[in-house]
């Protein structure tokens, strides 16, 4: 569904050095790592707002890389994306925010209103259409962004820092909301989270990412079986190691 | 139409408040530079690095404006010497526009935007990511350390680039005397040297100078550390700051016109 | 009911009016830039600007924004053309009237000097407004002003990723933030010039009468000015309305992260689109001089 083929990307220094990875379809992928590994990098790759050096990254059974600008549109089309800093467009409201994807389509008026409204219910903003991002809390417009990116229903979300300032219990409820649409829509989804004991839970795979590299991929378990100390280290949040 | 009108007076008054709100601030900051240095707290290391980056930084822009400004004035005042046969003017009337408005009030903005962005930006930066409150934390004065090198450096990077700008400006208009007018250079600078422009209409430019200088560096300072609202805040710190040193560069070169009746 | 569910800016009731007076505006505007009108959504060019951002250039973004232009919607056009028309025109009409009667009164002062014949100098001072003074000013104002606030605006929502989120939705930012307000500024500037120099006239003729008693009637005598001298100062001011959004755009799309990026970027466009109408405005004078009247 996403798989990623030793992709590389250096910017004034190497970012990704050869990033290999595989997401199933309809499967919740986790992709965790210290600061600096290169996890925001890696999504914005994934969807084609960064080119990469070299590699390749398959979306769907089509390749990303290099692509030209009719098939980027289409690859894009079928990815939902949660930014770090969230991104919402200040001068729109929360309903126009949500909706905007969908107007970029041409859906009708009514019928955008109505799948906003939806979207908003789900992460809990009911009757949030009309106001306006400035004043909203962190953790409001983060599901705020939450909601725009699976607005359209799309196969493929990519969701950097869902949980970010969210209290547990919103947590809780955001980690549920990510199930639901795999379960459900039957999406695949990339998520970097630092919430290694919410994320690992919720995922079907995880995969650890360490200074531009994928250290290992697989299920909880078997990533931790394989010993590695990095992996082991982050995983359980220990103190001393080498990181 | 009438909410048009209200719309437009309201602007206006607004924007008289804020000017003068503006004016005060700076002069605060003024204020605060004086104390500092008279205390001995200006930072030596600041004052000459800011120098550096300020004042070096300036003279590309200063000059490449320089040499079109003076092209510019020769073209703005061809057919008016065209059509009296005056070609042999050109030296007193471009000297005279270079050295007494147009030399220092180009200059001014063309620092303004490249110099007093620049440090409204720095100083916008620290404010906005709380390093200024940081050395007060470490019981550094800002004012020391920070307002009073660039507000020195300021002025003094204005100064110098208006010598330089009228400089350049003299040279590119005499060029454009030339391609344009076909007014032979000597006769240029026999125009400028005639007698009818004197010391005292340098020192009028230079003073304009010295006040804009004055202006730009307050000016800038009182935006950046009033700047609130991370990149964004930044942002509009540099606008408004651009807007309102222009303004105050416009009231100066009035009041410095209309008061200095030196013939 | 959670807790982390705190303002992240000022005490709640300003914040809360701020909002709901922002609501109103901010959806009149969003509605004009977004459109809600049933199909009437033309797919977007899509991603003419390079991703990598080392190959950026003036030349790419002028490029694309010439090439979005067909698909800007009217709408978009008309409420940049209002946010720049109308917060413009107070400082502009101060700055030109400022100018104007500071042009006036040192011309009267040399008159004097030299021959005690004041009546040229209205006449001159309106032939040189049409053709130089207010398309000059207007311009340098407008680069500092304008400028300022595209690059601000633009350069803002990159350093928060909102353009690439305008891009993962189909709405290439270049069609959609740049080539509006391209045009509003094209269709702007040369109205704001006009209503500028008559503020410059108005002012050029009180200084006049009140320090040199000239006649408002005898002042305001338009024979000197030919159709040479309004092709210039009209084709100017056109031609700064081109430049100055291309190039605050372009500092703006290419902000650098960081604190300080889009205060660089505010710097970028102010002494840019500077450069670029002192630079054009020697050039269209220089060139139209040389074809109408001299050398």
């Amino acid at each position: 569904m996403i798989s990623l083929d030793r992709v590389y990307k250096s910017f004034e220094s190497p970012v990704l050095r050869g990033v290999s990875l595989h997401a199933r379809a309809g499967s919740l992928l986790g992709l965790v790592g210290p600061p600096g590994a290169g996890k925001t990098v890696l999504l914005r790759a994934i969807a084609g707002l960064t080119e990469v050096d070299a590699g390749k990254i398959r979306i769907l059974g089509r390749e990303m890389v290099q692509a030209d600008s009719k098939l980027r549109r289409m690859l894009q089309s079928s990815i939902g994306m949660l930014f770090q800093n969230v991104a919402l467009f200040d001068f729109m409201t929360v309903g126009q925010n949500v909706g905007f994807p969908l107007q970029r389509r041409g859906e009708r008026p009514a019928d955008v209103r109505e799948r906003v409204r939806v979207e908003l219910d789900e992460v809990g903003l009911s009757g949030f259409e009309d106001r306006m991002p400035s004043g909203l809390s962190g953790g409001q417009r983060r599901r705020v962004g939450i909601a725009r990116a699976a607005v359209t229903r799309p196969p493929v979300l990519l969701y950097d820092e869902p949980a970010a300032g969210l209290d547990p219990v919103t947590t809780s409820r955001a980690f549920a909301l990510l199930r639901k649409q795999r379960d459900r829509l039957g999406s695949t989804l990339i998520v970097v989270s630092s919430d290694i004991d919410r994320l690992l839970p919720a995922c079907d795979e995880v995969a650890v990412m360490h200074q531009g590299r994928i250290l290992a991929q697989g299920t909880e378990r078997e990533v931790k079986s394989l010993g590695d100390p990095v992996i082991d280290q982050f995983l359980e949040g220990r103190i001393d190691g080498p990181l | 139409m009438a909410l048009f009108n209200g719309a437009l007076l309201a602007g206006l008054g607004q924007g008289l408040v804020r000017v003068v709100r503006a004016v005060g601030t700076q002069a605060m900051v003024l204020g605060a530079a004086t104390r500092a240095t008279a205390q001995g707290q200006c930072d030596v290391e600041e004052l000459r690095s800011a120098l550096l980056r300020l004042g070096l930084g300036s003279i590309p822009v200063v000059v490449s404006t320089a040499v079109f400004v003076g092209g510019l004035m020769v073209v703005q005042s061809a057919p008016l010497l065209s059509r009296f046969g005056a070609e042999s003017y050109l030296g007193w009337g471009a000297g005279f526009g270079i050295l007494r408005e147009v030399g220092p009030v180009l200059t001014g903005l063309m620092i303004s935007g490249r110099v007093g962005s620049n440090n409204t930006a720095e100083l916008g930066t620290l404010t906005v990511t709380e390093q200024v409150d940081g050395l007060r934390a470490l019981a550094i004065d800002p004012a020391g350390y920070l307002i009073a090198p660039r507000v020195w450096a300021i002025i003094l990077t204005t100064l110098i680039g208006t010598v330089v700008s009228m400089l350049v400006a003299l040279l590119g208009a005499a060029a454009a005397g030339l391609f344009l007018l076909h007014v032979h250079p000597l006769t240029f600078y026999n125009g400028l040297t005639s007698g009818m422009l004197t010391w005292l209409d340098v020192l009028h430019g230079l003073a304009k100078a010295l006040a804009f200088g004055v202006v730009i560096a307050t000016s800038s300072t009182a935006f950046g550390l009033g700047a609130t609202g991370g990149p964004p805040g930044v942002g509009r710190a540099v606008g408004g700051s651009v807007v309102a040193t222009a303004v105050l560069i416009f009231t100066m070169d009035a009041l410095v016109s209309i008061t200095s009746r030196v013939q | 009911m959670t807790s982390d569910d705190q303002k992240s800016s000022g005490p709640s009731r300003d914040v809360a009016q701020a909002s709901s007076r922002r609501v109103l505006r901010g959806s009149d505007y969003a509605v004009a830039l977004s459109g809600t009108q049933e199909g009437d959504v033309q797919p977007m060019p899509g991603f003419i600007l390079p991703h990598d951002e080392s190959r950026a250039s003036l030349l790419v973004t002028v490029r694309a924004t010439f090439s979005a232009l067909r698909h800007t919607q009217g709408h978009t056009v008309v409420a940049q053309a209002y946010e720049i028309g109308v917060r413009s025109l107070p400082f502009l009409c101060l700055v030109l009237a400022f100018v104007g009667g500071i042009i006036v009164y040192q011309a009267g002062i040399q008159a004097m000097r030299i021959v005690p014949d004041t009546s040229g100098i209205g006449p001159g001072y309106i032939e040189l407004l049409v053709r130089d003074l207010a398309a000059n000013l207007t311009g340098l104002m407008l680069a500092t002003r304008v400028g300022a606030s595209i690059a601000a605006e633009i350069g803002s929502m990159k350093v928060t990723d909102q353009l690439d989120a305008l891009r993962l939705c189909q709405a290439d930012p270049v069609s959609y933030l740049v080539a509006p307000r391209f045009l509003a500024c094209v269709l702007v500037t040369p109205i704001l010039t006009i209503i500028a120099g008559a503020c410059a006239l108005g002012s050029g003729t009180l200084v006049g009468a009140l320090a040199f008693d000239i006649r408002p009637q005898n002042f305001l005598d338009p024979r000197f000015v030919t159709l040479g001298a309004l092709a210039t100062g009209f084709l100017k001011s056109l031609a700064f309305g081109f430049a100055i959004p291309l190039v605050s755009a372009h500092a703006g799309l290419y902000t650098r992260v960081g604190s300080q990026g889009v205060g660089d970027a505010t710097t970028q466009a102010v002494v840019g689109s500077s450069i670029a109408v002192i630079v054009l405005g020697f050039f269209i004078g220089a060139v139209l001089h040389v074809l109408l009247g001299g050398a």
